[in-house]
């Protein structure tokens, strides 16, 4: 349940994160400008048919720092059994969606804004399977480069 | 742009994303852990075998069920007691993970800073936690008293009569007017047999003075108050004025967990004000040395359908007026109450001081930094928790601004932090 990996981890979830797999098609440089397409695949394995409750892929932005954290959720998709969606895991499936032109990525000292595209999926024992891709969204300089700029002027 | 040039930074491992209450286990001392083992050996082994299939840390998991188990065994009343940054709230989520597992109801609640009084919402959601349970129990609590004259009340019973039975059979089992009539008594006829009777006046319930507790409150005390003991057939006198319940009010603390704990042969379970009803004058020590009757009938009416919990962070916030009417709240809706507070509160078992140490420190550090080559020794450690004042929360906050240092420096001077923190 505790635990700190390349992405944070959520309550509940397993660690086995390669059972879920997302990732973005494009350039491959995960890099986007404001109100492009962002576009990718997820698929899980090793699991069966049957032990899935539900799938959620949500396209998401999360601020991380001193202070409390915050989170928005950009796109979100979920597909449950119960509905009656045909769930297979190892399909891969597609998603797609317009980015917005604010937040913008950043990496600052005090805070950052991170943007995610995420898989959650709900099994039927109860426990979750997550993974998460990194992107960026805009071209902002990082705290460093500001740093540079403003040691320059002066 | 290629995705190889292209390299996302690392998170900050003391951002909040990952030290927040629930983000990391609380860190335990290995000498608790010692201590629970030699005192419950059985017990220690069942939770050791349980906490194997856990994915938890297993030596949190352990104390914390030990923990559990203590604030059971108190009434499900308990306070986690330390300063400022030293994982109360930490250890409160992760005591509240276990309570959920051990199928308690929980409804938690934290005050912000310098908030000193408890919210309309919170009673309002607090109402609702009471309600979503299928055991909720009104009672006089949250009902006020009905106000009913005799006769309205003889008509409500009428009426739910005639439901059950029907009107003829009502009309049978109720007297007429007239029949009632014969059997009125005249008032001289009533004086008359009350002076035949005279019946001597009922003895005052046994009160004992302060001057018998001399030995029990260790002063002469001169408070003017008795205490009934257990299982005397001597109806209390409350402060409402009737027998049964008792509540809490402002002037009577509640006793410090030192004295309500220990083992005496003679336990007293209510307080007896005077015959006019004033609150008696009670010094520090009669405060600490009266054990209300309240904690005692809640360990014994304690059920499975009263397992919920409210944990409240941040308790030594409140003002002194909310804090009796949370605690009264939850005694009489039978509710379990676990806070946080800096200093402890007289009347509530203190469950476990959170005082960080080099140790713990140490294992906060080692869990934060888990795929990174640096590791601070035990020498740096020690100098931090004096520094910030075994403040945890500002020791995070400065590793943050150093790691972000760190993360940017060049890559020599990154080399050699790595080089002086061996892992």
């Amino acid at each position: 349940m505790y635990g700190r990996s390349s992405t944070a981890p959520l309550p509940g979830s397993s660690p086995q994160t390669e059972q879920a797999t997302i990732w973005l098609e494009g350039r491959g440089a995960r890099l986007y400008d404001p109100g492009e397409t962002l576009s990718g695949f997820y698929s899980l394995s090793e699991i069966r048919r049957a032990a899935v409750d539900s799938v959620e892929i949500s396209v998401l932005w999360r601020t991380e720092g001193k202070g409390n954290e915050d989170v928005g959720v950009h796109a979100f998709w979920k597909l449950s059994v119960q509905a009656g969606d045909w769930i297979d895991p190892l399909r891969p499936c597609r998603f797609s969606t317009k980015l917005p032109k604010s937040p913008l990525s950043y990496e600052g000292n005090l805070i950052k804004i991170c943007w995610y595209a995420r898989i959650r999926a709900f099994l039927s024992t109860g426990e979750q399977v997550v993974d998460e891709t990194p992107f960026r969204l805009g071209d902002l300089p990082d705290m460093r480069a500001l740093k540079l700029y403003a040691d320059h002027d002066s | 742009m290629n995705e190889t040039f292209f390299q996302f930074p690392e998170s900050n491992p003391f951002s909040t994303r990952y030290t927040a209450p629930g983000k990391t286990p609380y860190f335990f001392e290995r000498s608790f852990l010692r201590q629970m083992k030699a005192a419950h050996p059985e017990k220690f082994e069942e939770l050791f075998v349980r906490a194997l299939g856990a994915r938890e840390e297993i030596r949190t998991l352990v104390c914390v069920h030990f923990l559990v188990d203590a604030f059971e065994s108190r009434g499900c009343r308990g306070q986690i007691v330390g300063g400022h940054g030293t994982g109360k709230s930490t250890l409160l989520h992760v005591i509240k993970e276990a309570l959920i597992s051990s199928g308690y109801e929980v409804f938690s609640w934290s005050l912000h800073d310098q908030q000193r009084f408890l919210p309309d919402v919170f009673w309002l959601e607090l109402q609702e936690f009471l309600q979503s349970a299928p055991n909720f129990l009104p009672t006089k609590c949250l009902l006020p008293p009905p106000v009913v004259s005799h006769d309205d009340y003889v008509a409500q019973q009428v009426e739910s009569l005639r439901e059950v039975f029907g009107d003829e059979q009502v009309d049978l089992m109720t007297p007429n007017q007239e029949e009632v009539e014969e059997f009125v008594v005249s008032d001289e006829a009533l004086s008359e047999a009350s002076e035949k009777l005279e019946e001597p006046e009922p003895e005052p319930p046994p009160q004992i003075t302060p001057a018998q507790l001399t030995g029990f409150f260790g002063y002469n005390g001169a408070g003017n108050f008795g205490l009934n003991r257990c299982g005397t057939e001597t109806p209390p006198v409350t402060p409402q004025g009737g027998a049964g319940d008792f509540a809490p009010f402002p002037g009577i603390a509640e006793p410090n967990e030192q004295i309500a704990e220990s083992e005496s042969d003679e336990q007293y379970d209510e307080i007896v004000l005077d015959s006019d009803g004033s609150k008696p004058a009670l010094t520090a020590q009669q405060k600490l040395a009266i054990p209300l009757s309240a904690d005692f009938d809640l360990q014994k009416s304690r059920s499975f359908f009263d397992k919920k919990v409210v944990c409240f962070d941040g308790f030594e916030q409140l003002s002194y007026v909310n804090r009796i009417i949370l605690r009264t709240f939850c005694r009489m809706n039978r509710l379990g109450l676990l806070i946080t507070t800096h200093s402890p509160v007289i009347g509530i078992p203190v469950l476990f001081k959170t005082v960080p140490s080099v140790e713990t420190l140490r294992q906060l550090l080692s869990f934060l930094l888990d795929d990174l080559d640096m590791t601070p020794g035990d020498a740096e450690l020690e100098t931090l928790l004096k520094n910030f004042n075994y403040n945890v929360r500002d020791i995070l906050f400065s590793l943050y601004d150093a790691f972000e240092k760190y993360r940017w420096a060049p890559r020599e001077i990154r080399e050699r932090i790595v080089r002086r923190y061996p892992r």
